[in-house]
């Protein structure tokens, strides 16, 4: 079995899109709509190697997201990769303050979500 | 309301909605503006529309795009495409779209020293033409096309009376490019 990969994004094409990558790189995919569903299903969940998520989305954001997943120090050093359509710089700093290891901006590349994948869980068990 | 604003926004809602577009490796072009977004309706039964809101200090408004499944079905990457006929699917794309549609716009506004934040879109579906004219004052509907068909997409705005869409506006911020891995 491949290394667990959580991909969160309100939209399922997204997701369906993002997961068929990772799954064809031989990685295993789980998912998430937002926020909440996100750190409901971290804590229902083992071995979670890495996260891709997006920013803008209902309930919960991706940076509020990030900032309560980080309150719980099981998760403190999962690797986190933002896959959004914002660019500003601001936001990103927010995201990499809060320990995120990559951002990727939308319409993403095949290649950067298997080039991140696969960079960021190489330490990971 | 600044008129030279007003034009510089819907250059560059189009110029950002051309840029995502090629992500879809169809090749769209801006076929001219339309007062009235209209169907085949024998050959589309129903379009989807999205809906998406920003608002800034200076700036505030919604995006529009209406257009028919096959376009929604050709504008996924070959590589990338899923099943999208179904209408959950047909909107759920369409929805990423203008999400991505104006992610890039409010990039380009950051260009030009003007910050607004992205409301999540909404989306329907519809089998009838939407009855509302370009009329006076009123936002134009801009047609982009692709071998599938047609896109139209508008912007309605209010702006504050001294906005000024500069690109050498010492508030101007270079976001991140679209389309970019960036490892932090």
């Amino acid at each position: 079995m491949g290394k667990k990969v959580m991909v969160i994004d309100d939209s399922f094409m997204v997701r369906q899109q993002v997961g068929r990558v990772l799954k064809g790189a031989g990685f295993e995919v789980i998912e998430a709509g937002d926020g909440i569903e996100a750190l409901e299903r971290l804590a229902a969940t083992t071995g979670v190697a890495l996260i891709i998520c997006d920013v803008n989305m209902p309930r919960m954001n991706g940076i509020d997201f990030l900032e309560n997943m980080r309150k719980n120090s099981a998760y403190a050093g999962l690797p986190v990769v933002m896959l959004t359509t914002e660019g500003q710089v601001e936001l990103v700093q927010q995201a990499k303050s809060l320990g995120a290891k990559a951002w990727m901006t939308k319409p993403f590349k095949p290649e950067h979500i298997i080039a991140a994948a696969t960079k960021l869980t190489a330490t990971a068990a | 309301m600044s008129h030279s604003a007003r034009e510089a926004l819907e250059t560059l809602l189009v110029r950002s909605a051309l840029d995502t577009l090629t992500w879809s490796e169809q090749s769209f072009a801006l076929a001219g503006t339309a007062a009235v977004p209209t169907f085949d309706r024998a050959q589309d039964p129903m379009t989807f529309i999205a809906t998406i809101g920003f608002a800034g200090e200076k700036i505030r408004g919604s995006v529009v795009l209406i257009t028919s499944a096959a376009v929604i079905c050709a504008m996924q990457p070959e590589t990338l495409r899923v099943e999208a006929s179904a209408e959950p699917a047909a909107r759920d794309l369409l929805g990423e779209l203008s999400n991505m549609v104006l992610g890039r716009l409010k990039n380009n506004l950051l260009k030009h020293g003007v910050l607004v934040l992205l409301a999540t879109p909404t989306t329907t579906a519809s089998g009838r033409d939407l009855v509302v004219s370009a009329g006076d004052g009123a936002p134009r509907w801009h047609a982009l096309t692709c071998g599938a068909g047609t896109i139209f997409l508008r912007v309605a705005a209010e702006f504050a009376a001294d906005v000024v869409l500069d690109p050498g506006s010492s508030k101007a911020e270079a976001p991140m490019d679209e389309g970019e891995l960036t490892f932090l």
